[in-house]
């Protein structure tokens, strides 16, 4: 099997030691991907409700080029602080709400691989994946930050 | 006996491995079965710390996907340069690379798809070794040698359009 998350964790949880660069890396490529996330969702939520709102209007909104814009949206980037200030502003007239979740207090999942890898062989048992199928499971939050609307 | 059934059985041989993500809090909502090789690139050791900085880039890409996370996947004849995952030229042979583009040099790891959701990698390699579009063909041709391989009787998933593969997906 593959490296357990308390051995990975270890150095992170320890809270005084070096955390190694292929762990910081990790939660960076992690944390880029959640943004990723956390944005193409906001743009998504105001194209459903204003069609008309493109890529182009916010690129006029925020005079900017219509690629770099594309470029934000079709790919986690490493956007700075003053770019994501700008991009919520433009897409949904909000701005982030700041948290953090302590790692070690995180809930864990039950399935830890596929129910059909450790299932009988089928005649044994019929294996249902219906419920575990991504169209069927509420998304959860992308990100512990969130948006509030500009008062 | 179906792809799952097969794939279970190079998983009992060590073959394949499922990559369990390595947080415990991540749900498993997609699945990625990787060769051993790029189990030993991801989890080390590494010969420097640039190998280890990308293959925790690497390693996070992969989780994610396996997360259900949003992803942007791009096909022919799109030429994004920006998507995290995408079908190579030659769409008919149905060879993927998931693109690690923030690692330097970056990575890509090659594989294909047996069913929607459900991806199966061989191999990685750095993008500076693949020189021209030219280049793209041997790794091309030892994917499709590798799935022969495994699966000598079961085609790839094909698909027209990203959603055909992906879930919850970026058409880029």
């Amino acid at each position: 099997m593959t490296t357990s998350q308390t051995a990975f964790l270890s150095e992170i949880l320890g809270l005084t030691e070096v955390i190694p660069a292929g762990k910081k890396a990790y939660f960076q490529e992690r944390f880029r991907n959640r943004l990723f996330e956390f944005l193409v969702t906001e743009f998504e939520k105001r194209r459903a409700d204003d069609p008309e709102f493109t890529q182009a209007a916010l690129a006029k909104r925020l005079e900017k080029r219509p690629e770099q814009i594309n470029r934000w949206l079709s790919a986690p980037s490493n956007l700075t602080a003053d770019t994501l200030s700008d991009l919520l502003l433009g897409i949904r007239a909000a701005e982030p709400e700041i948290g953090a979740t302590v790692l070690s207090e995180k809930v864990p999942q039950n399935y830890r691989e596929p129910d059909w890898l450790t299932s009988p062989p089928i005649g044994y048992a019929q294996v249902d994946n219906s419920a575990r199928s991504i169209e069927n499971i509420v998304p959860v939050a992308p990100l512990s930050i969130s948006v509030g609307a500009r008062k | 006996m179906s792809i799952r059934l097969m794939i279970k059985e190079w998983v009992n041989s060590g073959e394949l491995i499922f990559l369990t993500p390595l947080l415990d809090f991540i749900p498993i909502r997609r699945e990625i079965f990787v060769s051993k090789e790029i189990l030993e690139a991801l989890d080390g050791p590494w010969a420097s710390r640039t190998d280890e900085k990308n293959a925790g880039r690497a390693r996070a890409l992969l989780d994610r996907f396996t997360e259900g996370a949003k992803i942007s996947v791009r096909l022919p004849p799109s030429r994004d340069v920006t998507a995290q995952l995408a079908l190579l030229e030659g769409a008919k042979d149905q060879v993927w690379e998931f693109r690690c583009c923030e690692s330097t040099p970056q990575i890509r790891i090659f594989g294909h798809f047996a069913d929607k959701d459900l991806f199966v990698a061989f191999f990685l390699v750095n993008r500076n070794d693949i020189p021209t579009y030219a280049d793209f063909h041997p790794l091309k041709e030892e994917c499709k040698r590798r799935w022969r391989k495994y699966f000598p009787t079961y085609p790839t998933r094909v698909g027209s359009e990203a959603d055909d593969y992906v879930s919850n997906c970026v058409s880029v």
